[in-house]
């Protein structure tokens, strides 16, 4: 009691050794909201992989190399095993205590190609050609014809002005040649007769004038649709609807279809609005100014895509906005010319008036996307577009998340490239047609153990005896697939969703000891998320370094403090242990006073970090950047004061500035009364 | 007479390889970029080609997969064409060089699609320039790198730079034996990163009905592409060697290949 009164009467005493409690304080009130946010962005995350593909584990063959994930992160598809018999196991992991659903998934890299706006048209008049000759056939030939004339035109004419400014090479002038003669009625003439000619000159010597074409990527989750929308309470369908039971099918995510689908005049329309609406101007951001030139100089290949009659009613409906007539080209330039003065208005006249006369979007719900992997050996698949869906709450049209579509089962499986077992077949009876299968089965040779090449005499035939090969077309996949014919193949990985309250370790030991189950492995939703899971450890991590320094600041400062006290308190201390106070305890009063100065800084900190975050987020702050939602869990930050965290801020800033005390009160404890005496005389 | 039967088989062996040892002598050692002219000069046909090409393919995981290629080429024209006709299920696809444009076939869906020059072919990691006349002259500049003696025969080593940016590898290595043949070549990207090698396994050499040259065409090459560690044995079979007509090298062709 004594050994307290005296701590107590020491820190009243010492104003200036309340610089300890004061950087106390002050470490526990940055810490206090810092570990409540980390806590709130730790959760976020975990609901938004949760709720969007990852479910709480994943199921995947423990040979596998990869461990599975839902989004195709920088380092590509993970290189995953088929799961050996899922079809058996499916109905096992669904009738483990614990879990609610089972979504069987398959991650992929897909893409489309677009060719420019000459090789799109073209590819509708080689369509219109490849019909059996007749009147119709001729009449639409006839109109597509006109239609790429005056496009040509068009081309012709920007072509011309840039060659005014840039030499050309001598075969791109050839070229240009063609492109001019292209743009005259009179090389339409033999259109009917040898449209096949045409087209090839014009596919061959004109169209590459007009640009390179664009790959799009459209990453999938190739899936049990219909389950996975009901699985993940997230799933809301944007536009069109879910594939019909047995048809193959895509749903787009929506921030592709507005991202890469979305005429890029368009895109960028929305992005000066977004970005006005955060306050910036066109008069003072050169960014938001380049989109407008953007915009501006995309205004050839936009034209160049319109058929007549979307032509004609564009020009229209700008003479009618613009209020003067003119050149389809320059009133539309005219027109997306914006300013500060005049976007808004340009805005809604782009929407309103405009929009149904332009391509806004390159696909639509039914149309048929031509899906291949480039990075694998598959070929395209088609499959069709049903509609567009996006996650509730993450990010709207800027979420990663948002960017993955799904796609059945069928399909993904036939873009993976992986062999069928009739593939498989038909190599190893080639091998052997080939004379191959000794070859085949060797094992890989060192590259560096070479010998001089043997040289045989070899004898060509001069003449083709054979007739050139002809093939029954590769029948491309069936629409709609058998319910056997979905449950019989692979699948890579499963997401299990979980019912309340049940825990993922208990769920994922039971899956171990399912019949089979030591061939399974199962990771949980941070390892699933890839590279969105493994950003929360990266803030833990940022979050705890913060903690590290403060700490040390902390305790470097505190310790000066303490023992620039220690030094004044020679006399005091020596006239203690003058009246027969033990070094012991004037070591244990002095590290009691360091106690209280952090204890008492530290509660008092605590309190204030709470007051702060309540008072900076109250009942939640509105978050406008996707990226930041997916983070947090939704479109609104609710912080929520982390107990646990919080007790454990006070405990570890009353250890470091308990530890800081250490030395002080060692040195200061071991004043002899002699010394103190002779202080006194001097 | 015991004596003289041993001096017999010898020189009677000798005379029967008399031809082999004059073909596998030496030939004079040249400057680099006459070396590139020299090879593409005694690899190129003047004639028309058309070959089929058969290649095998092991991944890495163990996936194996057969493949029969026939290739067009037309040496006046620079057109080329690829037709894929076996497995059953790359039937008919194709590529199509016609001047400067590289078209891709897609068979299943009927659809066409203009690509670079540098892209990989029918799926597989080969290229254009693979089955293209040879062309090292004229895409390379070379720069010799002494010799490396490889199971007691020394090569000549080369690296070559690219010229222009329409060819696959910015870099390329090769290995020259003696007798001026291309044994090794390594292809990489212009950081130096190893792209492929390929080892010459086997040539064929083949009387030019146009030329009445002798020209040395691969027979066997083994190919192996570094990042995914796959391995390939291309063969080259069937040459025929006669004049092609010019629809072949059309879409309209390649279009018809399928019912």
């Amino acid at each position: 009691m004594t050994l307290w009164s005296l701590t107590v009467q020491g820190v009243l005493a010492r104003p200036r050794s309340w610089v300890v409690g004061l950087l106390a304080a002050g470490a526990a009130a940055l810490l206090t909201p810092g570990v409540s946010l980390m806590g709130t962005i730790h959760d976020g995350t975990r609901r938004s992989l949760i709720e969007s593909g990852a479910g709480d584990l994943q199921v995947y063959a423990a040979a596998s190399t990869g461990t599975p994930q839902v989004v195709v992160g920088p380092g590509g598809v993970p290189d995953l095993q088929p799961i050996p018999d899922y079809g058996a196991l499916e109905p096992r992991l669904r009738d483990l205590p614990g879990v609610q659903a089972v979504v069987p998934l398959e991650l992929g890299m897909g893409a489309v190609f677009r060719g420019n706006a000459l090789d799109e048209k073209l590819a509708v008049l080689r369509e219109a050609a490849r019909a059996p000759a007749s009147e119709e056939r001729d009449a639409r030939l006839r109109r597509l014809g006109e239609d790429l004339r005056l496009t040509l035109a068009r081309v012709a004419r920007n072509a011309d002005r840039r060659s005014e400014a840039f030499a050309e090479e001598p075969a791109f002038a050839d070229d240009l040649r063609v492109l001019r003669d292209a743009a005259e009625p009179p090389f339409w003439e033999r259109l009917t007769e040898d449209p096949q000619g045409l087209l090839e000159v014009l596919e061959n010597r004109v169209a590459r004038q007009a640009g390179e074409g664009e790959e799009l990527p459209v990453d999938y989750l190739g899936t049990d649709v219909a389950r996975f929308a009901r699985a993940f309470p997230r799933f809301e369908l944007v536009s069109g609807q879910l594939p019909p039971p047995g048809t193959r099918g895509l749903v787009m995510g929506h921030a592709t279809y507005e991202q890469h689908f979305k005429h890029p005049i368009a895109v960028r329309m929305d992005t000066l609005r977004r970005e006005r609406e955060r306050g910036l101007t066109l008069a003072e951001d050169e960014q938001l100014r380049t989109l407008v030139e953007r915009n501006v100089a995309e205004v050839p290949d936009l034209v160049a895509r319109l058929d007549i009659e979307r032509a004609t009613a564009l020009q229209a409906g700008l003479a009618r906005v613009l209020g003067e007539p003119g050149e389809l080209e320059a009133l539309l330039a005219r027109f997306l010319s914006v300013d500060d003065a005049n976007f808004d208005t340009r805005f809604g006249q782009f929407y309103g008036e405009l929009a149904p006369s332009l391509p806004l979007y390159r696909l639509k719900p039914g149309d048929v996307l031509s899906l291949k992997t480039p990075l694998e050996s598959g070929t395209a698949v088609p499959v069709r577009v049903f509609g567009t869906f996006r996650f509730r709450g993450l990010g709207g049209d800027d979420g990663r998340v948002n960017t993955m579509s799904v796609v059945d089962l069928v399909t993904a499986r036939h873009l993976s490239g992986r062999f069928t077992q009739a593939q498989q077949d038909e190599a190893r009876a080639l091998f052997e047609t080939f004379g191959m299968e000794g070859e085949a089965m060797a094992p890989p040779e060192s590259l560096d153990a070479f010998h001089p090449p043997d040289i045989v005499e070899a004898e060509a035939q001069t003449a083709h005896t054979e007739q050139a090969p002809v093939f029954e077309r590769a029948r491309a996949l069936p629409e709609t697939f058998s319910e056997d014919e979905l449950s019989r193949g692979t699948v890579l990985q499963a997401a299990v969703v979980l019912a309340p309250g049940a825990s993922a370790e208990d769920v994922a030991a039971r899956i171990r000891a399912l019949p089979g189950g030591e061939a399974l492995a199962t990771v949980g939703w941070q390892d699933a998320g890839g590279l969105l899971g493994g950003l929360v450890v990266m803030l833990q991590a940022v979050l705890l370094l913060f903690a590290l320094l403060m700490s040390s600041f902390v305790a470097l400062v505190a310790a000066g403090t303490l023992l620039l006290l220690a030094r004044e308190r020679v006399a005091e201390v020596g006239t203690l242990r003058a009246v027969g106070m033990q070094r012991r305890e004037v070591f244990t009063s002095l590290l009691l006073e360091g106690s209280l100065l952090g204890g008492i800084g530290s509660v008092l900190g605590a309190v204030l970090g709470a007051a702060l975050l309540w008072l900076a987020t109250g009942d939640g702050v509105a978050v406008e950047d996707g990226s930041l939602q997916f983070f947090l869990g939704g479109p609104v930050l609710r912080p929520a004061l982390a107990l646990g965290g919080t007790v454990a801020v006070v405990v570890a800033v009353t250890a470091v500035v308990l530890l800081a005390t250490l030395v002080p009160a060692w040195r200061g404890s071991a004043v002899a009364p002699i010394e103190a005496m002779r202080k006194g005389e001097g | 007479m015991n004596a003289r039967r041993p001096l017999s088989v010898l020189l009677l062996g000798w005379t029967l390889l008399l031809p082999a040892v004059a073909l596998a002598e030496a030939e004079p050692r040249l400057a680099p970029d006459a070396l590139l002219r020299h090879i593409d000069e005694k690899m190129s046909f003047t004639s028309d080609y058309k070959g089929v090409i058969r290649l095998y393919e092991t991944r890495k995981d163990g996936a194996k997969r057969a493949m029969e290629v026939h290739v067009y080429r037309r040496e006046a024209d620079n057109d080329l064409l690829f037709l894929s006709t076996k497995p059953r299920h790359l039937a008919g696809m194709g590529t199509l060089r016609i001047g400067r444009n590289l078209w891709d076939y897609e068979a299943t869906t009927g659809s066409w699609r203009r690509n670079t020059q540098r892209t990989n072919l029918l799926n597989t990691f080969t290229c254009e320039a693979d089955f293209d006349r040879s062309r090292l002259a004229e895409d390379y500049a070379g720069k010799d790198e002494g010799d490396d003696t490889v199971n007691g025969v020394a090569y000549r080593k080369l690296l070559l730079t690219a010229k222009n940016d329409q060819v696959t590898f910015p870099l390329m290595r090769i290995w020259v034996d003696p007798q001026n043949n291309i044994v090794k070549k390594v292809g990489y990207t212009a950081s130096g990163r190893t792209l492929r090698t390929d080892i010459v396994r086997s040539y064929q050499r083949i009387k030019d009905p146009l030329s009445g040259k002798h020209v040395l065409h691969y027979k066997e090459v083994l190919e192996t592409e570094e990042q995914e560690g796959t391995q390939m044995v291309v063969r080259y079979d069937e040459v025929v060697l006669a004049p092609l007509d010019a629809n072949i090298f059309t879409k309209a062709w390649l279009e018809s290949r399928l019912r």
